[in-house]
This record gives C-alpha cells, sequence and structure tokens, in this order.
C-alpha cells in the first residue's frame, strides 16, 4: 500500500530512485491511483498554461524602477567572516611572538621516575 | 566569477509577477505588491542570507505582502483570457477540450482557501520543491503535503461538478 503523500511527492518529483520505482510499480497495478496522479499533473500544465504569458509581458517601468536601487554586489556573504579571521589571526601572531620571548622553557620531563614505578608493577604481577 | 546581484532580482521579476497575479487575481495589483515587496527586500537586506536563496526569500516577502492585501480586500474577480492561454506542445486541435479543462482550474482554484491556494502556485505553478515551499510560507514540509492534497482534492471536485453541470445541460438541449 502506497500512501497518498507518496503519490503527491511522485507527482512532484520529489522521491528518490527507490521509492520512485516502488510508486510506478504501484500505479502500474491500480489505474484508478494512476488516474490521480495524472489529473494533478494535468493541473499543474493547466496552471502553468493559464498564467504562463504573463512570464512573457515586459516589465513595468514601476518595477524596473525599484530593481535598479538594489546594489550589484550580493549582500552578506564573506565579506564579515574573512574580515573577522584575518583580525584573529593577526591576534593570535601576535599572542604568539609575546609568549615566545616571555614565557620560560618548560623543564625536561623526567621519565626515571616512570621507569621505576613501571618495574615496581612488573615485579608485582609476576612478569 | 562576480554574480550581479541586481541582475539576480531581475531575473526573478517575472515569475513575482506571476504568483502575485495568481493570488490577487489583477495585474494592476500583482505590480503594486510586487514594487512593495521590493522595497520592502531593499530595506532588509541586512537579513537576508544568501545560503537560503534569493528566489525564497523574494517570493517568501512577496507572499506576506499579498496575504496582508488580501485581507483587507479580497481576490478581484478574475479574467482569463482564455484565448490566450498557452498551451505548449498540444497544439491547437485540443485547444477547444482544454480551454474547457482550464476554465475548471481557474473556477476551482478561486474556490480554495488562500493556504491551499499559494501551495498549489508555489509547488504545481512555479515548480518549487516542497522545503523552498515550506521556507516560503513557514511551516513544515508536512503541512505543505497535506494542502496540496486538499488543494488538488477540491480542484477535482470542482472539475467533477462542472463537467456534471455540462452533461446535464447537454441532456436538457437534446430533449428539446
Amino acid at each position: 500500500m502506497i500512501a497518498e503523500s507518496a503519490m503527491h511527492s511522485f507527482a512532484d518529483g520529489e522521491l528518490d530512485d527507490d521509492m520512485k520505482w516502488e510508486v510506478e510499480a504501484w500505479l502500474a497495478d491500480h489505474p484508478g491511483d494512476r488516474a490521480l496522479v495524472q489529473d494533478w499533473r494535468q493541473q499543474a500544465h493547466d496552471l502553468q498554461a493559464i498564467f504562463g504569458p504573463v512570464l512573457e509581458d515586459s516589465i513595468p517601468r514601476k518595477i524596473m524602477k525599484e530593481v535598479r536601487r538594489f546594489p550589484r554586489k550580493r549582500p552578506g556573504g564573506k565579506t564579515v567572516p574573512v574580515f573577522v579571521a584575518l583580525l584573529l589571526f593577526g591576534a593570535g601572531l601576535i599572542a604568539g611572538l609575546f609568549l615566545a620571548k616571555n614565557v620560560p622553557e618548560v623543564a625536561a620531563f623526567d621519565w626515571s621516575s616512570v621507569k621505576e614505578i613501571a618495574a615496581n608493577v612488573q615485579s608485582k604481577l609476576g612478569f | 566569477m562576480t554574480v550581479d546581484f541586481r541582475r539576480e532580482v531581475k531575473d526573478e521579476l517575472p515569475y513575482l509577477r506571476r504568483f502575485a497575479f495568481a493570488l490577487t487575481g489583477s495585474m494592476n495589483r500583482a505590480d503594486d505588491l510586487v514594487v512593495e515587496s521590493l522595497q520592502r527586500a531593499r530595506s532588509r537586506l541586512h537579513l537576508f542570507d544568501p545560503d537560503n536563496g534569493l528566489r525564497t526569500w523574494l517570493f517568501s516577502i512577496l507572499r506576506n505582502r499579498c496575504l496582508e492585501a488580501l485581507a483587507k480586500h479580497p481576490v478581484a474577480p478574475r479574467h482569463i483570457d482564455v484565448a490566450n492561454v498557452s498551451y505548449g506542445e498540444s497544439g491547437p486541435v485540443h485547444a477547444d477540450m482544454e480551454h474547457v479543462m482550464v476554465l475548471d482550474v481557474v473556477r476551482g482554484l478561486d474556490t480554495l482557501p488562500l493556504e491551499q491556494k499559494e501551495i498549489l502556485l508555489l509547488v504545481g505553478m512555479e515548480g518549487f520543491t516542497y522545503e523552498e515551499a515550506a521556507d516560503v510560507i513557514g511551516a513544515t514540509v508536512g503541512t505543505v503535503i497535506s494542502r496540496l492534497s486538499r488543494a488538488r482534492k477540491r480542484l477535482r471536485t470542482v472539475a467533477e461538478e462542472n463537467e456534471r453541470q455540462a452533461q446535464d445541460a447537454l441532456i436538457i438541449v437534446e430533449g428539446v
């Protein structure tokens, strides 16, 4: 049984290949549902036919006047993040240089104590 | 490559005008609403998210503007120039039959609640995906499918009623 919502999704090209195949198989065996889907597609076709001529009209001057007020450059986008990234990079660089000069060297790690503990553990466990 | 944003807006104009006309039933009114929507969009450019797409954003603004306008003054009586309807590849042979179907769709469309009508136009006429249509109206994909389903049922019912009336009229004429 195929849900009606799946048939709408099929009619509107919203399904992935697997689901599409499943719906196609269902419709092949169910002429009533097949007619429904054809009807929905016909409705869309009719709407495009009715209102399609509007797309061919020239755009009225009052609308074009408004469009010309839009900037040519796309708003938002990468300008601010790039600026912020450069700022952070610069701050990090300065902080790194400062720390390299001013923080005392970390004392070398003493591995002998670790080896001593390991030897004790091994002897207790009988390795 | 740099994209000309103004050009992108211009490319959407025919579709914005068509959507507004289909919703309001008047080309003059549709054009005024497109102008107002563009003004609103320009004053809110800082809110535009390039990741969500210009088309969805502009349609969303126009849709809200249309709803506000229709709340004040409901849809005008529609005049469709049937002789000017474009049938694509079906050609003039089927034109008479298609005229009847077109009138069914127009009559049906005008009986739909606005919330169903807008979804039918966004998905069926403008080719929005369910997800894009959901973004335009600010609802979930489930809501889109549910409204679409009810709209399509309603259109079908109107077409069946018209067909029945036409058959009844034919019987009366033949009986005379």
